[in-house]
């Protein structure tokens, strides 16, 4: 049997999974700590040791996300762009959607892929240094509620109309959401409120792109079930969610490419 | 994600988009409002109908047992015939940016936002009262209004009134009152009812009991320092467009009486000093309050108004001369022609007037022109008040705007200068 | 107090006075430009036009002695009356106007609609009175004076205007005598004249469930005291930025009088059609936009209150209720 992975070192959080040539066979989640290589080669020890697999059995090693050449023991590297359309056309096939739209919401950023109906990047459209609408805004203001960031989905969907946040900078939006704490203003409704926010963003960021159905949401954030009921609201578009774990998706990705060189090569 | 929201279908998902987005826009401009202090207590119950569209419109319109909806457009719909037949009218001109958008479909870009934004309310599930309407009825006033009757028809029976654009003349005036007697039969075809002279009569009192305390209100206006906002103002004659006249007038009544005690107790609600606007131009709905809710934040007070859906609206009442039938239809039909101050027409001395007329009463310091932009009978008007206020002394501003929510801080920059000049004029 | 209740009560006592003054012993005199006609054996006062016909039917040689003085006194008279009074002759006090007025409420009691006239054919009839008025100059000049080359005309013309006067024909009715009645065929000008004064009769009649005050769009009468409307005491003003030109004004006025709602400059509103029969200020509904002065006194003022109390009708305590609450 040949094993692949792949890595994918984000912001936020380390992902690796691992494939073989015909599935999925497992992945790991990790916090990103100071030395990308060791998060990520820990992750890897974890999840090969719980796969009862050893690293010499791994055929191809592909890393992705910010800290992809960090990772010297990988074989190549791609960009996570490549690496997300392959993930998620591959989630797609296995439910029978055809994605044509990937949004992915990260730590720190945040991406719209536009792919045509042959499953190759049509277009793409990232936000710029700007933390803005990302993942990183939500920890804040879980932050600022004190609540734990996946409590974030089930509390908004309380919410009776969301309050709207003007602001759309990371940083200005704090202190508007600080305002509104101080206002009293019920904490369903603020959360409601930036997520609606954030899809707000999002979704001008799609335009751009070009919305086509189906469109494929994943990266953290996309757990956060009032988020989603954001972008589909704000889309006006139903909107597909990985099942289980839609943070691995560009690590699978990077697995299945690192799948694909390997048999190319050695073809 | 659950399997149920996958069924929707792409104009349920439109109209949740707009139903968020508007509950939204509704709960942040309830929440400024809220935010001037001070309030009447009675402005609660205003506050409610408008809270309503946060959920759907559900309870803004509140027909009573058996009565039908008809919607209608413009001022110009004689509302005195809609209530003999025992229906209620039921305003539909909005204000509402979150169904521009969709308005978008039907129209050019070019468009006012007004038709735009009620084209998308017609077309998506948004506001539910927009969608009992037994028949929707359309003046031919602009040019927009001619061809939303065509796009609407897709959803509604539409019946069009025609308008004459010289009311001076006696053809037009004859032309109108043929419009007006062909709207009877169509009402009367519609709601089953037929509009007797008692009915009629009845109706037509019952508008001016409202007319009452809507001239009372304005006589409060009136009052320096002011003792309602311009805002709450709005609100209450935007109030009109949803509630039963009867109702109307209770509240109304209610309100008056709490605002004549506040005279008594000088209550204020601007700052002493403040600078005293009146807004004139494109009609404001709720909640388009963008323009109000900047003069009154940058130390204005919105002292009155010449809208069509404000001060212009109950304005001019039914004269009943001998009682007859006819008499009373002519009377009706007059009361919408003739005095209009609307710019469709040929002639804009009476607007003029009216204008002048009212920064005597009122002691306007600034006038603000609004004009949406894509309505053209204001705007083409702009340069002959701009020289009626030149002649009489009083600076305006011209604000083109629409209903989106971009230019607000460089809307607030233009009538907080606009203001602090008013103010340092008086010296 | 509704002005148009008061207008009813002082028509209803001139009326009786001059219809049956005489018989109270009541003389006003026969100088009065007003239709309480001579004919009325018991009229309390008179209209000047018969003794004013009399008077011109003689040659021009003779106005320069006695008969002009007498010519000149009662003009004097008149136009006293005239610029003092001025059109509330015709609004007021004229007993045959009243008549007319009173068949206009029968007709409003039995729900029928009136008609108006299309506004060219209004504007084209308004110098049929001038015409009138000069006529009933020129006639009975044309008795004393051969002029314009013709002869002199032979006294069957004399008091042609009171030979066809409606008002001498109906009025004497209402006395008990019915004399007046009649055609006279012992001439031609008798006939002619007569037989207008029936025909113009009988219209007086079938008009008055037709329009408001149809004779009196002809009255020379109207058209002589139309000259005094300049100097007249009593003035109607308008305030031109007040103005809305709803049209109510024109639409209630008897006498389907245009410029009352047209006219925003004019300072004196009384036009020659007017009878101040105040009816305009009644139905208008801006504060101060219409006013009736007497000697630049205001005497009678459109009100925003007034005009709701007047239209509420059969609701008027409520609404007055309402109104005087609200002061």
């Amino acid at each position: 049997m040949s094993y692949y992975i792949g890595i994918d070192i984000g912001s936020a959080t380390t992902k690796v999974a691992v494939v073989d040539d015909e599935t999925i066979l497992g992945h790991k989640v990790v916090p990103t700590g100071v030395h990308c290589e060791e998060t990520a080669r820990d992750a890897l020890d974890l999840l090969l040791h719980k796969l009862s697999l050893r690293f010499e059995d791994i055929k191809s090693v592909t890393s992705t996300g910010y800290g992809r050449r960090l990772v010297k023991f990988a074989n190549s590297n791609i960009s996570e762009i490549s690496a997300n359309v392959k993930g998620a056309l591959w989630y797609g096939e296995q439910t029978g959607i055809q994605v044509r739209t990937i949004i992915n919401l990260g730590g720190q950023d945040s991406k719209v892929i536009a792919i045509d109906d042959q499953g190759v990047t049509k277009n793409f459209a990232m936000n710029d240094k700007c933390a803005a609408g990302t993942g990183r805004f939500l920890e804040t203001m879980a932050r600022i509620l004190e609540i734990n960031v996946t409590e974030l989905g089930e509390i908004s969907l309380e919410a009776d109309v969301p309050i709207r946040i003007n602001s759309t900078c990371a940083v200005f939006a704090e202190s508007e959401i600080i305002s509104l704490v101080a206002r009293k203003k019920l904490k369903s409704e603020i959360i409601a409120g930036a997520h609606y926010s954030i899809a707000k963003r999002l979704s001008r960021m799609a335009k751009r792109v070009g919305i086509v159905d189906q469109v494929f949401f994943d990266g953290g954030p996309a757990l956060n079930d009032g988020l989603i009921k954001a972008m589909e609201d704000e889309l006006a578009t139903d909107v597909y969610v990985p099942p289980s774990v839609p943070q691995v998706t560009t690590a699978v990705g990077a697995a299945l490419i690192a799948r694909d060189e390997y048999q190319k090569e050695n073809s | 994600m659950t399997e149920q929201t996958k069924k929707l279908t792409k104009r349920e998902r439109l109209a949740n988009k707009v139903k968020v987005n508007l509950a939204m826009s509704v709960r942040e401009i309830m929440d400024q409002i809220n935010d001037q202090g001070n309030r009447p207590e009675n402005m609660a119950y205003f506050d409610r109908i408008f809270e309503t569209f946060e959920h759907g419109g559900e309870g803004t319109v509140q027909p009573r047992k058996g009565e039908k909806i008809i919607g209608t457009y413009c001022l110009f719909v004689p509302e005195e015939l809609i209530y003999a037949t025992g229906a209620r009218p039921v305003r539909l001109c909005s204000g509402a940016y979150e169904s521009v958008e969709i308005g978008e479909d039907y129209l050019p870009e070019g468009a006012c936002p007004m038709v735009k934004s009620e084209i998308g309310f017609s077309a998506l599930p948004v506001l539910s009262f927009f969608h009992q309407c037994e028949m929707l009825v359309m003046p031919a006033s602009c040019d927009w209004k001619v061809k939303m009757a065509e796009i609407l028809s897709e959803f509604a029976p539409v019946h069009m009134m025609d308008m004459p654009r010289v009311k001076e003349e006696e053809s037009s005036r004859a032309f109108w009152l043929e419009e007006v007697k062909r709207f009877i039969k169509r009402l009367e075809k519609v709601t089953g009812v037929r509009i007797t002279r008692r009915r009629l009569k009845q109706s037509i009192q019952m508008i001016q009991r409202a007319q009452v305390e809507f001239h009372r209100f304005h006589r409060i206006r009136k009052a320096t320092p002011p003792v309602i906002t311009g805002r709450d103002a709005l609100e209450v004659m935007n109030a009109y467009f949803y509630d039963h006249v009867e109702d109307w007038t209770a509240a109304v009544s209610k309100l008056n009486d709490e605002l004549e005690e506040r005279i008594r107790n000088q209550v204020q609600v601007a700052r002493v000093g403040a600078a005293r606007i009146m807004l004139t131009g494109s009609p404001m709905v709720f909640p388009n309050w963008k323009v109000p809710t900047i003069i009154e934040e940058m130390d204005g007070v919105l002292v009155a108004d010449e809208f069509c859906t404000s001060n212009r609206y109950l304005n001019d009442m039914v004269a009943v001369d001998e009682g007859t039938m006819s008499d009373m239809v002519h009377a009706i039909a007059d009361r919408y022609l003739l005095p209009s101050t609307c710019p469709i027409f040929s002639n804009s001395v009476d607007r003029k007037d009216r204008l002048l007329q009212l920064i005597d009463d009122y002691q306007v310091e600034g006038v603000i022109y609004h004009i949406l932009k894509g309505c053209h009978p204001y705007d083409v008007e702009t340069k002959i008040i701009e020289k009626l206020m030149e002649g009489k002394g009083v600076p305006m501003l011209k604000i083109e705007t629409d209903y989106s929510p971009q230019d607000v801080e460089q809307l607030r920059t233009r009538i907080e200068a606009f203001q602090e000049t008013l103010k340092g004029r008086r010296g | 107090m509704n002005v148009q209740r008061i207008r009813l009560i002082v028509q209803f006592i001139s009326f009786v006075v001059l219809t049956y003054g005489g018989l109270f012993y009541i003389d006003m005199g026969n100088r009065m430009p007003t239709f309480s006609c001579a004919f009325v054996d018991d009229n309390g006062g008179s209209c000047f036009l018969v003794g004013f016909q009399h008077m011109l039917a003689r040659p021009f040689s003779e106005f320069w002695g006695d008969a002009g003085i007498r010519l000149l006194k009662v003009l004097g008279v008149v136009s006293l009356w005239a610029i003092v009074l001025n059109k509330a002759w015709c609004g007021w006090i004229c007993p045959f106007g009243f008549v007319q007025d009173l068949l206009t409420k029968l007709r409003n009691l039995i729900s029928i609609d009136m008609s108006r006239f299309a506004w060219m054919t209004r504007t084209r009839y308004k110098s049929v009175k001038y015409i009138l008025l000069a006529l009933l100059i020129l006639i009975p000049l044309g008795i004393g004076n051969a002029m314009l080359g013709m002869p002199k005309l032979s006294r069957d013309w004399s008091a042609p205007f009171c030979q066809m006067c409606p008002a001498r024909v109906l009025m004497p009715i209402l006395n008990g005598d019915f004399s007046e009645i009649y055609i006279d065929f012992s001439s031609g000008p008798g006939m002619f004249l007569t037989t207008a004064a029936i025909v113009l009769s009988g219209l007086f009649f079938t008009t008055a469930f037709v329009k408001r005050r149809f004779l009196c769009s002809y009255c020379p009468m109207l058209a002589l005291l139309s000259l005094f409307d300049k100097i007249g005491f009593t003035t109607l003003r308008k305030d031109g930025q007040r103005c809305t030109r709803c049209g109510n004004c024109s639409r209630a006025c008897p006498m389907e009088i245009r410029e009352i709602e047209e006219e925003k400059t004019m300072s004196n509103l009384v036009t020659q059609d007017c009878i101040l029969c105040m009816r305009c200020v009644d139905v208008c509904p801006e504060d101060e936009a219409l006013q009736i002065r007497f000697l630049n006194m205001p005497v009678y003022t459109a009100t925003e209150k007034g005009f709701l109390q007047r239209q509420s009708g059969s609701s008027k305590e409520q609404v007055e209720s309402e109104i005087t609450k609200h002061d």
